[in-house]
């Protein structure tokens, strides 16, 4: 275990003061040469929540290929979605014996994801939503982010797990990737931190002794009262700030891959990769509200997360290598990416032929993706179809949306539990988890 | 009302929070003058049409249509746009009604659009801009139904492709929840967000970028929008839409929160009908007794006492956004805003001129700060201080004050007074670089104090 710089001067008097601030410990990996990784790092879980940002059309990412048991679900799919509904035979089918019977596939433009269901790696679950569906795409964010409908806790579901961890001020364990920290990783006491990229998180003066006095002066903002509030919060990010700078500061840099959700995705890898003590991470990628042009817009949309997940996993975007290799197997075995969105859509399309898209719906499926075996974690996540899929009604009356047949919190709590070693007391008292999810070892 | 009389904390916070920043003149010329006069002054905005045209408008025009007279458009996402970012900010800086930009900007992230392929293009969003502008201090409902059939938002929610038998919910949902009554509580339902959609049918843009009404694409059967018949008006029937959310006694309230939120302070979230703050509800009466006159209830909200001593203890102050630090600063220093480098540092700080995040527009308050955004406001400073440089001599910029003299600097950005810890923080840096070169000092003065709790904060 390592301190930062901050924590040094302090405790030789070097930096008038800064002592005052809340001691912030950061857990270096190997790659700093200083110590080795903290074991209570390396043998933790870690959860990355890709956000797919404007309410993406599951039932065009997780297509129904036929008519299952006395359900019309391909009849009615084809009936309504006649310019940007699939044939069969363009779906990548979900063909594992399990999940054989309920006729499902995959978007064409997920070849990735596809090889990874077929190696059991990949969890969906089918109708996810939560009670009382809300229709806007910032109710609705608000609530998949705090894993609460109400929306009486203004904190997310990730952030109150760091507050029950009990995390210090600027200790990566939350990672927000993207300019502006995000509701689900803000809790009641504690939050994560939110960085734009790795390279980026570097002042433009750069490092060394010329600077630290700017630098360490820019970090003594944090000292403003707190009888200030909104001054006294700027100048503590000024002060978390000048952290993570120096934490981050010899961190590999990720490859450019030209795919913004991929360079998000290997900002993620490397975050794990080294170290550095992150547990939680989220990423949004933008541009699914498909009102119009969904067919074309979608696949784009996917072929773009294809390849994020792609150089997540073998380090290469389209079949090009980046130069990472594969992803560390100690840290494959601990990762679960987990795929969500503010809402589904609509069943039926509006519109014609190219222009064609569709409304803001209801729910949607979840996916997790994990790692194939045990690995060193007692809890493993078990691939394939979870849950039912929501009715279509019939040919004759469709359904208008997909309604929830599995509420969002018992997913969140199942990987609370499972996966990460946590419950929230919130969900606790109202869901239970989602039985089948996880197996133990 | 309080103190008649202006204090330069007065001065620099009033125009700090409406005006892009105070620069020293304006402390010298306001501090002991009658507060309600430096309102005023900011009030006193000619309608754009009785003005002679502004020093900008060939630069705006090119950039609204190209040499040939037809659409500009973007062919390199969102980058193409820094041409007109860069104009914008300009026009910021340099105009003698900042109150009109400031609320250009204000209403450019209510009513949010962004570029799109192969719409909008950016003659649409420069249209929208100056559509904007000639409503910025006018009446807000005359504003959000020239909003409804604006060719950029149009196309940016789909109202161009909003026809029967499916119509588009697109724009009718974010009508009523962004754009005029918000959700707290919500008071529309699911049908009249439908049954608005059906209304709204019927809009297209034709060949010249204007806005056109097609019968053939209009759906003319019977409609509900909040319990109120509003069918058989055809091309009209955008405007009853409008009239009646505006009638619901919560939209007053929704707008006024907007104009403390992105003026004053955030209010705490509460029901904008039961609860609504203080504040908040004085300024909605004024919007319904004024009939919807943007410029009666900023003068309300300025003149208030709850606005000029709102209180920093209960966190009532405003974060400067980006392009406020951008312009502020150039302006206290008489350097150009759209600078290559600021634009970039103005994206990496969170705000991009005609490409909001999303529809919902700008983050607020807290959600501007995170490590790689002060990062970008620290940078800033030093680019600036590279620019105050290359510009003294040919632009004879008054020399900045010494370094040493930490209040003189903060007064140059407009600060009339800086906080013990923050002058702390600058003397310990200039203490340790006490053999530093003059330029050296300069910047990091500059770049301290304007990523300090003071300056971003007002």
């Amino acid at each position: 275990m390592t301190v930062t710089r901050r924590q040094l001067l302090g405790a030789s008097g070097a930096a008038v003061g800064l002592h005052v601030l809340a001691p912030v410990v950061v857990r270096a990996g190997a790659a700093f040469g200083q110590t080795g990784p903290n074991p209570s790092t390396r043998t933790r879980n870690r959860l990355v929540v890709v956000f797919l940002e404007g309410g993406n059309d599951g039932l065009n990412m997780v297509v129904p290929r036929g008519d299952v048991r006395g359900e019309p679900r391909y009849s009615v799919y084809r009936k309504v979605r006649p310019a940007i509904g699939y044939q069969p035979d363009e779906l990548l089918p979900l063909d594992r014996p399990a999940d054989r019977p309920h006729l499902m596939g995959l978007n064409p433009a997920l070849p990735t994801l596809h090889k990874l269901s077929r190696s059991g790696r990949v969890a969906v679950v089918q109708g996810v939503d939560y009670p009382d569906h809300n229709y806007s795409h910032f109710t609705s964010s608000d609530i998949w982010q705090s894993g609460e409908p109400g929306m009486a806790q203004r904190s997310g579901w990730l952030g109150r797990h760091l507050d029950r961890a009990g995390i210090g001020e600027g200790e990566l364990r939350g990672v927000g990737i993207g300019n502006a920290l995000p509701l689900i990783l803000r809790g009641n006491k504690r939050q994560g931190i939110g960085i734009a990229s790795i390279g980026a998180t570097l002042f433009s003066d750069g490092t060394g002794a010329a600077v630290d006095p700017a630098h360490e002066a820019f970090a003594a903002f944090g000292r403003h009262p707190i009888a200030e509030p909104l001054r006294h919060y700027a100048g503590r990010q000024a002060a978390v700030t000048v952290d993570v700078v120096d934490t981050l500061a010899r961190a590999p840099r990720p490859p450019k891959t030209g795919v913004r959700v991929a360079d998000a995705l290997l900002t993620a890898r490397v975050m794990l990769e080294q170290d550095l003590g992150a547990e939680v991470l989220f990423l949004a990628t933008s541009g699914f509200d498909t009102h119009s042009g969904q067919r074309q817009l979608q696949e784009r949309l996917f072929r773009d997360l294809d390849a994020g997940l792609q150089a997540f996993y073998d380090g290469s975007v389209n079949g090009t290598p980046t130069g990472l290799g594969a992803l560390r197997a100690e840290v494959r075995d601990r990762t679960i990416i987990m795929v969500v969105s503010e809402f589904g859509r609509r069943i039926g399309e509006n519109g014609v032929g190219q222009g064609a898209g569709t409304d803001h719906g209801a729910a949607a499926p979840v996916l997790l993706i994990g790692p194939a075996g045990a690995g060193g974690t007692r809890h493993r996540l078990v691939g394939g179809l979870h849950g039912d899929h929501p009715p279509m009604g019939t040919v004759a009356a469709p359904a208008d949306n997909l309604m929830m047949t599995t509420d969002l919190r018992r997913v969140y709590q199942s990987v609370l539990e499972a996966w990460l070693s946590s419950s929230d007391p919130y969900f606790e008292r109202r869901q239970k988890p989602l039985p089948g999810l996880f197996t133990t070892a | 009302m309080g103190n008649p009389t202006a204090s330069a904390d007065d001065v620099t916070r009033l125009l700090g929070r409406v005006a892009f920043g105070a620069t020293e003149a304006d402390l010298d010329a306001w501090t002991g003058k009658p507060y309600a006069a430096l309102v005023e002054h900011l009030l006193d905005v000619p309608a754009i049409a009785t003005r002679a045209p502004a020093v900008d408008e060939a630069r705006r025009l090119s950039l609204a249509v190209d040499a040939d007279g037809r659409f500009v458009r973007i062919d390199d996402g969102t980058d193409g746009l820094d041409g007109a970012r860069g104009w914008w900010l300009e026009r910021m800086r340099t105009t003698p009604y900042p109150l009109e930009e400031r609320m250009t900007l204000l209403w450019h992230g209510h009513f949010a659009t962004g570029p799109g392929t192969p719409y909008p293009n950016q003659s649409m969003l420069m249209a929208q801009n100056q559509t904007i502008r000639s409503h910025a201090l006018g009446s807000f409902s005359s504003l959000v139904t020239a909003m409804t059939i604006d060719p950029a938002m149009l196309y940016w929610l789909n109202g161009a492709e909003n026809a029967p038998p499916e119509p588009n919910e697109n724009y009718a949902r974010e009508f009523f929840e962004l754009f005029t009554l918000g959700k707290s509580p919500q008071v529309y339902s699911e049908t009249d967000i439908r049954e608005a959609a059906r209304a709204f049918t019927g809009w297209t843009v034709d060949f010249l970028g204007r806005p056109s009404f097609k019968l053939a694409r209009h759906d003319r059967g019977r409609k509900l929008v909040l319990r109120r018949d509003i069918s058989d008006l055809g091309e009209k029937e955008h405007l009853a839409v409008a009239e009646v959310a505006l009638a619901h006694p919560v939209a007053a309230r929704f707008i006024a929160w907007k104009l403390v939120a992105g003026l004053a302070y955030e209010p705490v979230p509460a029901n904008l009908l039961a609860r609504p703050d203080p504040l908040v509800r004085a300024v909605a009466d004024t919007l319904r007794a004024s009939s919807w006159d943007i410029r009666a209830a900023l003068r309300r909200l300025l003149l208030d006492d709850r606005f000029r001593a709102a209180s920093p203890a209960r966190g009532q102050q405003l974060v400067r956004q980006p392009v406020d630090v951008v312009v502020s600063a150039a302006k206290a220093l008489g350097v150009s805003a759209d600078g290559s480098e600021q634009l970039h540092l103005l994206a990496e700080m969170g705000q991009r001129l005609f490409a909001p995040p999303n529809v919902g527009g700008w983050p607020v308050e807290r959600e501007w700060f995170s490590p790689s955004t002060m990062i970008a406001r620290y940078d800033f400073g030093l680019a600036l201080h590279r620019q105050h440089i290359l510009g003294s001599a040919e632009l004879a910029l008054d020399p900045l004050p010494p370094p040493d003299d930490v209040p003189a600097f903060a007064r140059r950005l407009g600060l009339a007074r800086v906080s013990p810890t923050t002058v702390a923080a600058v003397r310990r840096y200039l203490d340790r670089r006490k053999d530093a070169g003059v330029d050296e000092r300069e910047s990091y003065v500059l770049a301290l104090l304007l990523a300090s709790p003071d300056w971003m904060v007002m």
